[in-house]
């Protein structure tokens, strides 16, 4: 660690790949895409690397990793439904409640990151957020800036969305 | 309670976000209410495979290569705002590194550049967002747009060079090579010195300054072979 906040790339990189599935994974989760995924755990570790100075060693390496990688993906999301809503004039909200699609076939049904790629984004965020990391509905409020009754109301939707997808 | 009012609430059921009374309340339809069950432990089924989520998953392609190329980049820049003195870089090393700035300046006016205010077409170049008080300077995210955007500037310069490269004088461009290097090489010290010590205002502007005087360097040189 203390290589790798002197400047040394390779020290860097230990740490990155000691901490890559769990950053990829969380991601993958919240932004529903491989591809975006890989992009968001790029810039989780640019971050990290740029505020390497500020970590104190008073927590684990990936506790301290972990809340700067929700930031990127909630960030990104935010940045995306702006650039969406420049090009989207529905005012109907259930247009963004659908789910899109599921991006394979059947073992969409059986696999739950699978059946994650097709909620609507705002809904996948906070069963993310909840159900696999634990997060209170409070924390999700703050995080992502919306009422707590909305992060509630978000989590009941993906839940009913996602065993409909897995009973597909 | 209805069905559909239990329904409703199963989340918060679940979870153990009610009441004790409404807790017993949908407990108490819940034991007489074979579907309404099913529907609950179906929802606890699914809670369960979400917990049970494996924490790790790698991704398809190996992203250090990319990573690492843009950790040696503008963006490999740490920037953690910080009180006290430089603790690598001291003051009389910052005034020497500003030196070398100065005389860098006067080094491309003295070799025939023409002054930044003379006649000519304007390069179309976009101007850098110039960075103010030392506060904006440390902040991390406007420093790296700062030097994105003078490298995007620096690379519009170039290429308009490059397209004039015909007219261009073979002593002419053999001193703003010269030149550029020696602006590049400070940059990379400046840039060196910002990492091992991220709060330091004076390198953020001695960084910033550099750059602008590299702009302004392949300005006079895109003018002064237009006119």
């Amino acid at each position: 660690m203390a290589r790798a906040q002197a400047g040394d790339l390779e020290a860097f990189e230990v740490l990155y790949r000691a901490n890559l599935g769990r950053v990829y994974a969380l991601c993958y989760r919240m932004a529903g895409d491989a591809s975006l995924a890989e992009e968001l755990a790029q810039d989780v570790f640019v971050r990290a690397w740029q505020r390497l100075g500020s970590f104190r060693g008073e927590s684990a390496f990936s506790s301290w990793l972990h809340p700067l990688t929700v930031n990127v993906a909630l960030s990104e999301r935010r940045s995306r439904r702006r650039r969406t809503s420049r090009v989207m004039s529905t005012d109907d909200p259930a247009a963004f409640e659908r789910p899109e699609s599921p991006k394979t076939g059947p073992e969409a049904a059986v696999d739950i990151d699978r059946a994650l790629e097709t909620l609507p984004p705002g809904a996948r965020s906070v069963f993310v957020l909840h159900d696999v990391e634990g997060y209170k509905h409070e924390e999700i409020a703050k995080m992502t800036g919306v009422a707590t009754g909305t992060s509630k109301a978000q989590l009941h939707r993906a839940r009913r969305l996602l065993r409909e997808a897995l009973d597909r | 309670m209805t069905c559909e009012e239990v329904r409703d609430r199963l989340d918060e059921y679940v979870d153990g976000d009610l009441t004790e009374a409404e807790f017993q309340e949908i407990e108490l339809h819940l034991d007489g209410c074979a579907p309404c069950r099913a529907e609950e432990r179906q929802l606890r089924a699914l809670i369960a495979q979400a917990a049970a989520l494996p924490e790790e998953i790698q991704p398809a392609a190996d992203l250090w290569p990319d990573l690492a190329a843009r950790l040696r980049g503008p963006e490999g820049l740490r920037l953690v705002p910080r009180t006290g003195l430089a603790r690598w870089m001291g003051p009389m090393s910052v005034a020497a590194a500003a030196a070398v700035v100065v005389a860098l300046s006067a080094a491309l006016w003295t070799r025939g550049f023409v002054p930044a205010g003379a006649p000519g077409a304007t390069t179309g170049v976009a101007r850098p967002v110039a960075l103010g008080a030392s506060s904006e300077l440390l902040d991390p995210e406007r420093l790296l747009d700062s030097e994105r955007e003078y490298a995007r500037a620096t690379a519009d310069l170039m290429a308009a060079i490059e397209a004039q490269k015909e007219s261009l004088a073979p002593e002419t461009r053999a001193v703003l090579d010269a030149n550029l290097k020696t602006i590049d090489d400070a940059l990379a010290q400046v840039r060196a010195a910002l990492i091992k010590d991220p709060g330091n205002s004076q390198l953020a502007h001695l960084l910033t300054s550099t750059h602008q005087k590299k702009v302004d360097a392949l300005k006079r040189v895109v003018r002064l072979n237009r006119t």
